[in-house]
């Protein structure tokens, strides 16, 4: 398989004087399983707004099928058989499976009565091609995230795609639909189509490329044959620099020191049940579980959301009642939430106001007016300690990148200086870069006296950033390990373990 | 990329100046159109009849900005105005004093802060949307009025009652100057008190409130009583402006002349200009009057305004297409 069916040459693009992607060429092979590789902000979506013809880039050449383009419109893209999966998938959800296979085809012959016969055949056709089947008349809004995946899929085959450009795709998927997705790419590949995977899991990258591209500031940095690259290498190119996963710096709490949270006998109807652990300053204790076993469930009950109805909790030695946030609040205990877009940013708003609404009511005069310029000045110092990548306090949060984001929604709270701090999963959809400066940034909170429940179902994030591990089951503590004990493989096979029990 | 659009804040400059810039337009066209336009007559009648709905416009925009909406402005201010109305007419028939007025404002603002207080209560506490919150509340409000007034219009006040709308301190009309102070008062409120900026957040993302420590139910409460307030204020200045109070008066064509405004000043969850409010009241009587005098004497004329209000709302729209609403892809 030698056919060049795409090759990109010197492309770059600017956006508001801020280069994006700078003299970049790629080459895509017929048949090629292409990973495209990088943190937030490379370039890597850019780049796949160019090959699709949404952006125009400012310089370069775009050649698909041996044709030359300067500007590519979306419609001539997808002529010549690129056929982009964005991560929402854009189908319809109140259409039958066959109707959103078949809505282009349907629109683009200008028919205007619809023949259902043809319709399922061509639906069925389709689903054939990539060995899967879903039942045609079920709606798309009922089937999952991975089922939905599969109906873009076939809709990008039957759209006669030569090319299918996939980003991030295994995002909201579970380890085995990872898998058939996996199938699915190589059964393309069998059949010639080339396949762009665009992602920041290196283990799926290894797993699953012919080639690897890394991106890193706008420029390509590594191009090779995926075969002898190994996930350590692709970390240096993409972060630019060796990444710091050496536990043994890992501080001891003082054992002696006076717990700061003493939970007894927690419990809430439904959800956990029994939950007894101690928390001293300096610790950082990781709580652990499959989805379903209570660990998101217990967080909220210390934070006051959902209030356990069981049990006492005493933070530094006095039993407090916790029941809502600002009682939570009252005891310094804070919570960074698992979905930072839903639950933790306020998008259109300015960084600046994100991080200071913990504080707000602490920022006022004598007559309760807002001090001009306070905010200013608290924000840039957060903006700072915390390393948020921004030009300005002043501008929306949505303009920062998913790690930058994320590390706002810890500078909110952290802008409160709590005694206690609840982080779920803290580097969700974060990349690698991100995610290892996250996790010092714990460490150094917690040397720096704060107890830190870390949950997390993140086993290699665990490891590197906790003294102690909850592991729960089903609404209980299953088992309390301290991280000497345990490895990986044993914490691991501790997890799978209750999957097989609770089915 | 997630930095493409590094554009902080232009949005809403830009509707402020698009907004001046349509205000300063008509100004010019009607007043070089029509020589008595820009006559002090005219004047004085827009600053008389503008700020009714300019403060009505107010309290519907506080509560769009929580994401949510008030249908019973117009009905809390006609129970206000019914209510002080009747107590008047019964404990103080003759009198001429300055209590007169002082009954008058505190029963309406009483009236107003318990209606709020009731929508509060329903939208923050129970949970009803809003929508279906104020709309049952404006039936009820409407309701209790027309059952204390047998649906009569409640006239014979003490003259006493219509100074508020005829006194002129100044030279410039007590009711102006009531909505200059109330925007004033609502500018600070909403832009440098902690108030303010929780009500911005809330409105930006309500889970993420919560999860910040905002007590949502507080700050839907204080705003749907500060809307209550609001509405009630403008019940005082039309009962004192028309020496008379009546359930009928305004009803849906108020409310839904303030969510124009709302609309037309870019009020969106989250965000809300008490400046761009103001102006955009001032278009809409600027084009009221100015079309009234320069059509006087032609059948259907009254019309016009409607015709002119909706031409504008789309004409904006499209300017706001063109200067920002395709950035989206």
């Amino acid at each position: 398989m030698t056919n060049e069916i795409l090759r990109v040459e010197n492309v770059s693009k600017a956006f508001a004087g801020v280069k994006a992607l700078d003299q970049v060429s790629l080459t895509l092979q017929e048949g090629e399983i292409l990973c495209l590789v990088g943190e937030n902000g490379s370039g890597k979506s850019t780049m796949i707004k160019i090959i699709s013809g949404v952006y125009h880039p400012d310089q370069g050449d775009i050649i698909i099928n041996g044709h030359s383009y300067k500007q590519l419109t979306p419609i001539e893209s997808m002529r010549e058989g690129v056929q982009v999966i964005y991560q929402d998938f854009s189908l319809f959800p109140n259409l039958s499976v066959a109707e959103n296979l078949v809505i282009n085809e349907q629109l683009s012959s200008g028919r205007r009565l619809v023949n259902w016969k043809e319709t399922y055949k061509t639906a069925e056709r389709g689903l054939e091609e990539i060995h899967v089947s879903i039942p045609l008349d079920a709606m798309v809004s009922e089937l999952s995230t991975a089922d939905r995946q599969l109906i873009a899929v076939t809709k990008a085959i039957l759209a006669e795609a030569r090319i299918i450009i996939m980003d991030e795709p295994t995002t909201a998927l579970t380890q085995k639909e990872i898998q058939s997705l996996f199938e699915v790419i190589n059964n393309l590949k069998a059949k010639g189509i080339s396949t762009i995977f665009v992602s920041h899991k290196l283990n799926e990258v290894t797993e699953i490329a012919d080639r690897t591209v890394i991106f890193r500031n706008g420029r390509k940095v590594m191009d090779q044959d995926a075969k002898n690259l190994d996930i350590k290498t692709m970390e240096f190119y993409m972060t630019g620099h060796e990444l710091d996963l050496d536990n043994s710096q890992l501080a001891q709490p003082d054992q002696q020191a006076a717990p700061l949270l003493e939970v007894e006998k927690l419990g809430l109807r439904g959800k956990f049940k029994d939950v007894s652990f101690q928390l001293r300053p300096g610790e950082v204790l990781g709580i652990t579980g499959l989805l379903g076993s209570g660990r998101t469930e217990l967080a909220l009950a210390l934070f006051g959301e959902t209030p356990a109805d069981s049990g006492t909790i005493r933070v530094e030695g006095r039993e407090v009642t916790i029941r809502s946030i600002q009682d939570a609040m009252r005891n310094r205990i804070g919570y960074v939430p698992e979905d930072r877009i839903l639950e933790g940013l306020f998008l259109q708003q300015t960084i600046s106001d994100n991080i200071i609404v913990r504080i707000i009511d602490q920022m006022v005069n004598k007559i309760h007016l807002i001090r001009a310029g306070a905010s200013k000045k608290v924000s840039d110092e957060w903006i700072g300690r915390l390393e948020v990548k921004t030009p300005s306090g002043e501008l929306p949060a949505k303009s920062l990148s998913g790690g930058n984001q994320q590390r706002l929604v810890l500078a909110k709270w952290l802008a409160s200086d709590p005694r206690i701090l609840i982080l779920n999963s803290p580097t969700v959809g974060v990349d690698v870069g991100s995610k290892a400066s996250i996790h010092e940034l714990i460490r150094n909170l917690a040397s720096q006296g704060m107890g830190i429940l870390l949950i997390s179902d993140d086993i290699p994030e665990l490891m590197q950033t906790c003294n102690r591990l909850i592991l729960m089951r089903r609404g209980r503590t299953f088992g309390v390990f301290d991280r000497e004990d345990i490895t990986e493989e044993q914490l691991n096979q501790e997890m799978v373990a209750d999957r097989v029990f609770s089915i | 990329m997630n930095t493409t659009n590094l554009k902080p804040k232009v949005r809403f400059e830009m509707q402020t100046l698009l907004l001046a810039g349509i205000l300063v337009f008509l100004l010019l066209f009607f007043g070089l159109n029509d020589q008595g336009f820009l006559a002090g007559r005219s004047i004085s009648s827009m600053a008389i009849q503008l700020p009714e709905i300019g403060i009505l416009s107010l309290a519907m925009m506080i509560t769009v900005m929580i994401g949510g909406i008030n249908l019973s402005i117009n009905a809390t201010a006609n129970l206000a105005a019914v209510l002080s109305g009747l107590f008047i007419l019964r404990f103080m028939p003759e009198s001429q004093g300055p209590m007169v007025i002082v009954a008058m404002v505190g029963i309406s603002l009483l009236i107003g802060v318990i209606t709020g207080a009731i929508n509060g209560f329903l939208v923050g506490y129970v949970g009803v949307p809003s929508i279906l919150a104020t709309l049952a509340t404006m039936s009820i409000f409407t309701g209790i009025g027309v059952g204390l007034t047998k649906g009569q219009t409640v006239t014979g006040f003490p003259e006493v009652v219509g100074s508020v709308a005829s006194l002129s301190p100044l030279g410039i009309p007590m009711p102006f100057l009531v909505f200059v102070g109330i925007t004033v008062i609502a500018y600070i409120l909403l832009g440098r008190t902690t108030f303010g900026f929780k009500t911005r957040m809330l409105g930006t993302n309500p889970v993420a409130s919560k999860f910040s420590g905002i007590n949502n139910k507080a700050v839907i409460m204080q705003i749907f009583i500060f809307s209550g307030v609001l509405s009630s204020i403008a019940g005082v200045l039309i009962m004192s402006r028309t020496m008379s109070a009546s359930n009928a008066y305004g009803t849906a064509t108020y409310v839904m002349l303030t969510i124009l405004i709302g609309v037309l000043a870019g009020v969106v969850s989250g965000k809300g200009s008490v400046l761009n409010i103001f102006i955009t009241v001032f278009i809409l009587q600027v084009i009221s009057t100015g079309s009234h005098m320069l059509l006087a004497g032609v059948r259907g004329s009254s019309f016009f305004k409607d015709f002119a209000w909706g031409v504008l709302l789309i004409i904006i729209f499209i300017i706001n297409y063109f200067t920002h609403g395709r950035r989206k892809e």
